[in-house]
């Protein structure tokens, strides 16, 4: 049996309105004002893990999330699109984890449950756009990555996986097990749940595991132990004025454009 | 003499024409008794409770013919001499009945002269007249809401007219033969007597009466053994259908238990109530419903009578074919696909025209919307364009994936009152802007406009704001009945916070779902559409309205205001409220006859795929009455009505299309004393 697992990340809707997004009070992130959503390149990576299942027939899916008590709505979801199984690892427990440290983190969690066939990740978040936690979940289990992947088939002890490049397909083979990125496209839109999925998603537990549970002294991968540092979030101001050229026709309007154009110094 | 007549004159073995009409009587119970069976196979349904109500419906549509006459004037006229000549010819065969079989003698005196002669005279013509009507309709007018023709058709209007002919020639024979001297009081059928007298002589007459006695009998008796098997149980059903109708607000779909249901919508017969089951065999085959419905007349693959008579068609014949296993929600549905199609059950707009025209009140739209929480529910099956409104309404309360609009930029400039910037501020009602009048930009001057109308005339309303979540209408009308209930039930728990008791809104779809829906989940409130609150204002002299160039200006009726809410006359009350101002209908299709947009049922976020575009169908109605203003109600009908009039138009002459409140706050601003703001 194929074991996979996914790993998807709650961030803040991408979709609010400009108008609705504000900053909380320590300047430290955002506030939480708006709805809270799956990120959405982790769920095309659900999805896809969906239709290899339906593929092989014989598969078992786990979706894992590192994240706030919040983030078991993402895992629901996830329950709800029919993964097998859902674990929250409990996010306050690692204060100022970095990307690295997450890797870890999810690394410990995975080494935990059956052994993986293979790791699938967004091929970034939607929130900070990092992109990096799959290549050093990689480098934890020193196993080939491959990033960009749209589609997947099982061809013996391998994986094909559909690449996505700059300027067509590549078709990988990959050994198992695996790290993917998972990149969107129009097969792996994420499927809306059965309504009845919907509701038993919501009677299961979804256990939360702390830093102990995994063996993790939360110093040793989080706080002062990580590499990167944030020293400034702030939303830009955008300033627009808007100006009206006068002139008595075309001609004399638009030398008054060029003139104005020139002293921004934008011509 | 006491005025009377013979009832078996000139016939003999009498008794054979017992044996018959028992013989009768078993082939039509037989046939009845197989219907009754269908019908029982459907769920419980509770459609007898108010009795008195009920048969007051039931009168005014039978006796009055009250829907029919409102849009059919002339077939309505005829069909009620039918009706009226059916009633009483029974009653007069009951008369024979009652006088001859028990004895009991009423056919007799001033009843006999009045009733049983004249009376029945005068409708049996009546009839044949009808009968007549019918028949050049069907085969000379050839309206195509009757098509295609069944050779059933024909054959009841010359069944009936050969009954009705041999009747009096009957009744002509016996004047003649027994020198009745009160033949005069059957004026018709004395005049057939003395021209038969003439044509056949005594003898021949004789003869003849005995002929046709036997023969008018036969047909009577294969008439009603007929019944059962054929379009003429609408004879029976279409009445007790009347009866039986539904007594619920009518904007309210049904509920569903969704943690008791165990399959979710409807994918199999059985799982229609016995209601639902019956409604199939109470239709008339008279294609009314067809003839307004927006998805028919776009050429889209649905038409409610054919929904109607296809099911019907299934029903009987998955009964012929035996007793099926019970469903089970796993197995492919053999009724949502193979009999009802996907795209058909996706043509609709739930705008209600079928059912308000069905003269028998047949129930389609429930019947749609519960095979589309089938395909949702159990399914997850729906149009592409829905995908991503689902996803947005699960995510962010609101049905436009992809916007970045706020629901508090319509406000931003204004001086409102946000109910959780001052919880503790008391306020009359709260305005409920809905997710088109606070994220669609034509439709946020619409708000601005109310707003400012509240304000002009000193009323104390507040709003959510960024608390507001979609109503869950389109999500109920798509068939996603567990996600109305979420968006419903978060809604309610707002409102509950902040002791809303009063609620007014300018979408009349959420206008319909808080009014209708909320109940049934257990919000109460008194709801308000915003088209009655400012006439209010308007009649109290709180707004005082000034000439405007409005110019002349047609309504379109919104289909969950009007149909679903009967508020027709508001609206126009307040655009007549507006000194100068001219106003227009569209003949024939206005108020309860409206043209629907095409904006209701989920289709604002779909796409047209087949067919004619059914916002530029009704935008050609409204455009040629000539009006220079298309004033509407709903923010729907306001994005399919602008684009439609812009293409329908000719080159310079499109009328501006308005929403109610933007018409009255032009005329508001012309008065200085009031101008909004101030
Ligand atoms: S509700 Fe409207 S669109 Fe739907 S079938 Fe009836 S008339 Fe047609
Ligand atoms: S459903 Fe009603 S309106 Fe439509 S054909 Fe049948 S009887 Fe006529």
């Amino acid at each position: 049996m194929l074991h996979l697992v996914v790993c998807l990340k709650q961030i803040l809707d991408p979709e609010i309105p400009p108008a609705d997004f504000k900053l909380d009070p320590s300047a430290q992130r955002a506030a939480p004002t708006a709805s809270l959503v799956a990120s959405i390149f982790d769920e095309n990576a659900l999805e896809i893990a969906l239709q290899l299942r339906e593929k092989v027939g014989d598969a078992r899916i786990t979706a894992i999330s590192l994240g706030p008590p919040s983030a078991v709505d993402v895992l629901r979801k996830a329950l709800s699109m029919r993964a097998d199984d859902a674990i929250l690892i409990r996010e306050e427990d690692f204060p100022g984890i970095d990307a690295h440290g997450c890797a870890r983190v999810l690394a410990a969690a995975i080494r935990k449950l059956p052994p993986a066939d293979l790791i699938l990740c967004g091929r970034e978040t939607g929130d900070w756009h990092g992109g990096l936690v799959a290549a050093f979940l990689a480098a934890e289990f020193d196993r080939p990555y491959t990033n960009f992947v749209a589609g997947i088939t099982k061809e013996g002890d391998h994986f094909h996986l559909r690449r996505q490049t700059e300027d067509g397909w590549e078709i990988v083979r990959s050994a198992a097990p695996a790290v993917i990125t998972v990149t969107n496209d129009d097969h792996n839109l994420p499927r809306i749940p059965k309504v009845k999925d919907n509701m038993m998603a919501f009677r299961k537990q979804i256990p939360a595991w702390t830093a102990s549970d995994l063996g993790l002294v939360p110093a040793s991968v989080a706080g002062p132990n990580s590499k990167l540092e944030q020293s400034r979030l702030y939303v830009p101001v955008v300033d627009r004025k808007c100006e009206i050229i006068t002139g008595d026709n075309a001609e004399a309007k638009a030398r008054q454009l060029v003139e104005r154009l020139a002293a921004l110094q934008v011509i | 003499m006491t005025p009377t007549r013979e009832v078996f004159f000139n016939i003999r073995h009498v008794w054979v024409m017992y044996a018959l009409f028992a013989v009768t009587l078993a082939i039509f119970s037989y046939g009845f008794c197989r219907h009754w069976q269908r019908w029982s196979r459907g769920l419980p349904a509770s459609r007898t409770d108010r009795p008195w109500q009920r048969l007051q419906g039931l009168l005014r549509q039978t006796a009055a013919h009250d829907r029919l006459l409102k849009r059919y004037r002339a077939a309505g006229f005829f069909h009620l001499l039918f009706f009226w000549g059916m009633v009483i010819l029974t009653a007069g065969t009951t008369v024979v009945f009652i006088h001859n079989d028990l004895g009991i003698h009423i056919m007799q005196g001033a009843f006999y002269l009045y009733f049983q002669s004249l009376t029945l005279n005068i409708f049996g013509a009546l009839f044949i007249v009808a009968l007549l009507a019918a028949l050049v309709q069907r085969y000379v007018a050839r309206p195509s809401r009757l098509k295609p023709d069944h050779w059933q058709d024909g054959l009841i209007l010359i069944l009936l007219l050969t009954i009705l002919l041999t009747g009096f020639i009957l009744q002509g024979a016996r004047i003649q033969l027994t020198r009745d001297p009160w033949g005069a009081w059957s004026p018709v059928g004395n005049v057939a007597g003395s021209l038969l007298a003439r044509l056949f002589g005594v003898d021949g007459l004789r003869q003849l009466h005995l002929f046709t006695w036997w023969f008018h009998m036969a047909l009577v008796f294969g008439f009603i053994a007929w019944i059962p098997y054929s379009k003429l149980m609408h004879l029976l059903t279409a009445p007790a259908n009347i009866y039986l109708r539904d007594l619920e607000p009518r904007g309210a779909l049904p509920l569903l238990d969704i943690e008791k249901t165990e399959a979710l919508g409807i994918s199999r017969l059985e799982q229609f109530s016995w209601k639902d089951l019956f409604d199939l065999d109470a239709c008339t085959e008279c294609g009314r419903c067809e003839v307004n419905c927006p998805a028919n007349i776009s050429n889209k693959p649905l038409s409610p009578k054919w929904l109607i008579l296809d099911l019907q068609k299934a029903s009987r014949a998955e009964h012929a074919a035996a007793p099926t296993p019970p469903p089970n929600p796993e197995e492919p549905s053999p009724l949502v696909g193979p009999v009802i199609r996907e795209e058909t059950l996706w043509s609709c707009t739930t705008c209600r025209a079928c059912m308000e025209q069905c003269p028998v009140m047949i129930e389609q739209v429930p019947k749609i919307v519960q095979m589309r929480r089938h395909l949702v529910m159990e399914r997850a099956e729906f149009p592409d364009d829905l995908q991503g409104v689902i996803r947005s309404l699960e995510a962010r309360g609101h049905p436009y994936p992809g916007s970045s609009a706020s629901r508090s930029d319509w406000h931003k400039d204004l001086d409102v009152h946000v109910l959780s910037d001052k919880p503790g501020q008391s306020f009359d009602v709260l305005l409920w802007v809905g997710c088109a009048g606070a994220m669609n930009d034509r439709s946020k001057s619409v708000t601005r406009a109310v707003a400012q109308l509240l304000q002009a005339a000193g009323v104390r309303f507040a709003i959510l704001s960024r608390e507001e979540k979609c109503t869950g209408d389109p999500a109920r009308r798509i068939g996603h009945e567990f996600l109305f209930q979420q968006l419903a039930q978060e809604n309610i728990a707002t409102f509950d916070r902040y002791g809303v008791k009063k609620i007014l809104t300018s979408c009349p779809h959420c206008f319909n779902t808080l009014r209708n829906e909320y109940p049934q989940l257990g919000g109460n409130y008194q709801v308000i559409h915003h088209s009655e609150f400012l006439q209010e204002l308007v009649a109290s002299g709180r707004l005082r309205p000034e000439a405007t160039a409005l110019g002349k200006v047609v309504f379109h009726d919104p289909c969950y205001l009007g149909r679903y809410n009967q508020v027709y006359g508001a609206p126009r009350q307040l655009l007549d409220s507006v000194p100068n101002s001219q106003r227009a209908e569209v003949p024939n299709w206005s108020a309860r006859n409206a043209l629907c947009c095409g904006g209701g049922g989920g289709f604002s976020f779909m796409e047209e795929k087949t067919g004619t575009r059914m916002s530029h169908n009704r935008s050609r109605q409204l455009v040629s009455t000539g009006a220079d203003t298309v004033a509407v109600g709903c923010p729907f009908c306001m994005t399919m009505l602008e684009d439609g009039v812009k293409t329908v138009s000719p080159e310079g002459q499109t009328p501006r299309v308005l929403d109610i409140a933007e018409v009255l706050a032009q005329a508001i601003m012309q008065n200085p004393a009031q101008e909004p703001g101030r």
